[in-house]
């Protein structure tokens, strides 16, 4: 078996709180996020029913298929846990089987989009044609950007394993990528909640 | 530092690399989902294509992973 040296987060800078510096830095981000896509949301919801020309939410969502996404998305935070699980235990081989599945899956969730965003083109939904094609498009679109860098920030990850041995600050730096990719994993599900099933069942 | 100059084109050359594994797996799936979807199956095949990669991708990793459990220090 290769050799991995994790000694914990010992080595790593501490802040006042008692956090490494590196950890404080992804909250902080993090919570940056949380305004950014706060803002996106309440944008859709401010001009939500407001479209003066189709087609809308209820003509394009297809919420089965979106569920299913929606399912690969959680199933890559799960498989990220056990990435984590396996890196905190040492074992470099099983870590580098999960993060690789954690990529793949959010490769998955961006194919979804891919197709979805092709389909809505199909049936005439762009961002140019109306209120709800402009705020869902920028809103989904950038949580689309946001999955694109976790799954190179993933593969980056999964890429040096192979080139360095593992320290304490690696592990690390797994512990911030399993944030930001739980972060982008949990927006999806307000997105998916509000702008999906809600657009549904209100018909706007 | 000598560390830090060895891994410099590795932090380019990785993302780049990632980006185009993105490129070619999320893309080529887009595609896939489209093909599927003009076929008779219409989202059903979407759907199941979907549901392979739910369940297959982390029974894959988990059987693998078992594997190389044994292996921890």
């Amino acid at each position: 078996m290769e050799q991995v040296h994790l000694k914990g987060h010992e080595s790593e800078h501490e802040t006042s709180l008692g956090i490494p510096h590196r950890k404080l830095l992804i909250w902080v981000f993090l919570a940056s996020e949380c305004m950014f896509f706060g803002s996106l949301i309440a944008t859709y919801l401010v001009y939500q029913g407001k479209s003066l020309v189709g087609p809308y939410p209820h003509d394009v969502f297809s919420i089965p298929i979106t569920s299913v996404s929606t399912f690969v998305l959680l199933v890559s935070s799960m498989s990220m846990v056990l990435a984590y699980s396996a890196i905190s235990r040492g074992n470099i081989k099983v870590f580098r089987i999960w993060i690789l599945s954690t990529a793949i899956l959010g490769a998955c969730f961006i194919g979804f989009q891919v197709f979805e965003f092709r389909e809505f083109a199909v049936e005439g939904l762009t961002p140019r044609t109306n209120l709800f094609g402009t705020t869902f498009f920028t809103l989904t679109g950038f949580h689309g950007a946001h999955v694109t860098v976790g799954v190179i920030w993933l593969l980056s990850i999964f890429g040096f394993s192979f080139f360095k041995k593992f320290t304490s600050a690696d592990s690390l730096s797994v512990d911030l990528v399993a944030l930001y990719w739980h972060f982008v994993d949990v927006v999806w599900i307000v997105i998916f909640t509000v702008v999906y099933l809600i657009g549904v069942v209100e018909g706007g | 530092m000598d560390n830090r100059k060895t891994f410099i084109p590795l932090s380019i050359l990785l993302p780049l690399l990632s980006a185009l594994f993105i490129v070619i797996v999320g893309g080529g799936l887009g595609v896939i989902f489209m093909i599927l979807y003009s076929t008779y199956l219409h989202e059903w095949g979407v759907i199941m294509l979907g549901m392979v990669f739910v369940v297959g991708v982390p029974v894959v990793a988990a059987i693998i992973a078992k594997k190389y459990e044994k292996d921890v220090n």
